[in-house]
């Protein structure tokens, strides 16, 4: 069941995206690949085939949803997962977030030693499910 | 170590960015004080990005107090947003809300950055 091995993490802000690669890595174990933007995520995607893409929702450029529906039409990528991450706390964004198919949505600021176990999670609940877009029971808060 | 250390090195520069931040919202603080509101995007970007990344680094004052900055702005920007009541819009153009959250925000900030 726990499967999950390689992540392709899109996160435009530097800080971010270099501690949880940190997290990834070094607490969770898994195999990190990184980027900042929607273009260079779908290029990555189709060279890294990630079992999981945790996506960031806020970036210039290609938002997390206009990458979502991008990475969505590319045969090579269509299928695999994605996780947003998001500092929007309102509700009604959570709920377009996870309407688009997302797994799940991981509020931002985030607790670096709990990302790993919060992603495993969703990620075990996704497989017990066995398909995209379950909805899931409200945004997960970030450790 | 070599974790260690490059947590430290992080938590570091992100100091160092918080510095630059403080110091640019300090620059735009009196500019809306008098009501001008052309810089508020800008001013958003900063305050949502730190909502987002201060609490991962240990700040959780200073992302809780960028968050309602955050808002401020987008009430500001859109005064049906919100639960204020038709007598608070009326009150002011929102201009009073960011100036006093933006206030708020540097005070946390000073104090994380005295807190060394």
């Amino acid at each position: 069941m726990d499967d999950l091995r390689r992540i392709l993490l899109v996160e435009d802000d530097p800080d971010i995206q270099e501690l949880a690669v940190m997290s990834l890595e070094t607490v969770g174990g898994f195999d990190v690949t990184a980027c900042d933007d929607g273009g260079a995520a779908v290029d990555a995607a189709r060279r890294s085939s990630p079992d999981l893409i945790v996506l960031d929702w806020m970036m210039p450029g290609m938002n997390g949803g206009e990458t979502l529906a991008a990475l969505r039409r590319d045969p090579v990528t269509r299928a695999v997962p994605i996780i947003f991450m998001t500092a929007k706390v309102r509700p009604e964004d959570v709920e377009r977030m996870r309407s688009l198919g997302a797994l799940d949505v991981i509020r931002k600021p985030f607790d670096p030693m709990d990302l790993p176990q919060i992603i495993r999670r969703v990620w075990r609940d996704w497989r017990a499910n066995g398909s995209l877009g379950i909805p899931g029971t409200g945004a997960t808060q970030g450790g | 170590v070599d974790h260690q250390d490059r947590a430290r090195r992080l938590e570091e520069r992100f100091r160092e960015r918080l510095r630059k931040e403080a110091l640019q919202m300090t620059e735009m603080l009196p500019g809306i004080e008098r009501g001008d509101l052309r810089g508020l995007s800008r001013l958003q970007a900063v305050a949502h990005r730190m909502a987002g990344a201060a609490g991962s680094f240990g700040f959780d004052e200073i992302g809780i107090r960028a968050g309602r900055l955050e808002e401020a702005i987008l009430e500001a920007q859109d005064p049906r947003r919100g639960e204020r009541t038709a007598g608070d819009r009326a009150a002011d153009d929102g201009t009073f809300r960011v100036a006093a959250a933006t206030r708020s925000l540097l005070d946390a900030l000073a104090n994380a950055d005295a807190a060394r």
